[in-house]
């Protein structure tokens, strides 16, 4: 019986040995299959996507390339006119506007949020609001400031700024922090309102981390919807006076 | 003998059971691993749309900027549709700079003291910005167009809007892209709730013509000698 049942037990567990080793051999191959194939794909369409940015890149150079042309053609039609009022006008909507990128002394504000916050009290207190944001816009404005980007956005007439989750829209697009808000304007006049405000006091309470540079030159782009300004303005009709 | 053949038969055994955990750990990290490599593909694969989608649209704005330069080229020759075409450019950016009186379809929001509660420059900040979000495309407080560096301050009694005192009622006015009129009510709805617990008066009127005035420049609220073009 012994010599028998042990044969028994021999044959099942190298069956099972068998089994197994095959399982093994099918799991190993598939999976090394799935990887390579995954590998093929996932470097076609990296070198997909390096070829979208570039082309992106370009297309992006030559937009601006054109704008340039036009606003050029713009200020010689303009020169030719000889109208004082419409040269004028024309600086505001450029430069004020923000229709083209512009250059000058200023501050540079960077926001971040508290790494430290205190238990017990409510996290909403050591994180950036949009309201914080808007307040110190409002703060440059009010100190002088002649053009003011956030994140790389230009600050145009109708830009928002409104809170979406841990991240802030500022003309369309989402920016999460740090926070940059650059601003050209005298660097002395803006430092000093800034630095002496009520809001970055406040932040300052909560271990938000400000830190506030003079700089001689900033340089702040153009307003990203420079060339489409047709979807900005769609729902208003000139009014003759 | 015996003993001898049990032994051999146990290792065969146990060699079996590490083996089986062993397997069983290896097939299901193979798995995961597969499963974890097509999550990346997908990433990548949406990332490659959304690239696509970003470059049609660039290469759309690149040929409109293109016929519209051909046409621009020809300004110099005093080429009459040359010319309108770039008077038409000159009036867009004119109009979003709010150097022009606008007409449109929107909404007008009155502020008021309710003594002893005051209008502070916060509340206007506030109305103006959830405008704006919601889509308008010409705001005034108290006919005083806001533009890209209109400041709103407190000071003393007064607010002051683009360099100039002003006090309560505001009236706040805001034409909207009549496809976003219904959602800048509601959002401003939000807002409006703030500022009655504010224990300010308002309200809240929709009108299919509103007309906004132009931003007067006396030149000294609007300065722009800091700033260099770079183009």
């Amino acid at each position: 019986m012994n010599k028998r049942a042990s044969r028994h037990i021999s044959f099942i567990v190298f069956l099972l040995l068998g089994m197994l080793m095959a399982w093994q051999l099918k799991s190993t191959l598939n999976a090394r299959r799935a990887a390579a194939a995954n590998a093929l794909d996932a470097n076609m369409l990296r070198e997909q996507i390096t070829e979208l940015q570039q082309d992106i890149e370009e297309l992006r150079a030559a937009i601006d390339e054109n704008i340039a042309l036009q606003n050029e053609i713009i200020r010689e039609y303009i020169e030719l006119q000889n109208d004082d009022r419409m040269s004028r006008e024309w600086e505001v909507i450029k430069l004020h506007t923000g229709l083209v990128g512009v250059e000058g002394p200023g501050i540079t504000i960077t926001l971040d949020d508290a790494q430290v916050r205190e238990p017990g009290m409510p996290s909403g207190f050591f994180i950036i609001h949009d309201f914080d944001i808007r307040t110190i816009l409002n703060d440059l404005k009010i100190a002088g400031a002649q053009a003011v980007a956030i994140n790389g956005e230009r600050v145009v007439p109708m830009s928002e700024q409104i809170c979406a989750g841990p991240t802030i829209i500022i003309n369309g697009n989402r920016y999460p922090v740090p926070y940059v808000i650059e601003a050209i304007g005298d660097p002395d006049e803006l430092y000093e309102a800034i630095n002496t405000s009520f809001k970055i006091y406040e932040l300052r309470q909560f271990n938000i981390k400000v830190d506030i540079k003079k700089t001689d030159k900033i340089r702040i782009s153009k307003f990203s919807g420079a060339d489409k300004l047709d979807r900005f303005i769609s729902g208003l009709e000139v009014v003759e006076k | 003998m015996k003993i001898a053949r049990n032994l051999a038969m146990m290792l065969v055994c146990m060699l079996l059971g590490i083996m089986l955990a062993l397997q069983y750990r290896s097939v299901n990290y193979n798995q995961s691993i597969a499963s974890l490599e097509n999550k990346r593909l997908e990433e990548l694969k949406e990332e490659v749309i959304r690239l696509q989608n970003q470059k049609n649209e660039l290469q759309e704005r690149y040929q409109k900027l293109e016929e519209e330069n051909q046409t621009f080229a020809r300004v110099k020759a005093g080429d009459s549709e040359a010319v309108q075409q770039l008077k038409n450019n000159l009036l867009k950016a004119r109009i979003f700079a709010g150097l022009e009186t606008v007409r449109g379809a929107g909404i007008i929001i009155t502020l008021d003291d309710d003594y002893p509660w005051a209008v502070m420059d916060a509340h206007i900040l506030d109305v103006v910005n959830e405008l704006r979000a919601s889509g308008a495309q010409a705001i005034s407080v108290n006919d005083e167009r806001v533009v890209a560096m209109t400041e709103i301050r407190s000071a003393g009694d007064y607010i002051m809007i683009n360099g100039k005192q002003h006090k309560a009622p505001f009236t706040i006015k805001a034409i909207a892209n009549p496809n976003y009129l219904e959602r800048a009510l509601m959002m401003i709805g939000g807002v409006v709730e703030n500022l009655e617990g504010d224990g300010l008066k308002v309200s809240i009127k929709k009108s299919d013509e509103i007309i906004i005035n132009k931003f007067v420049d006396d030149g000294t609220s609007i300065r722009t000698d800091l700033l260099t073009p770079v183009e």
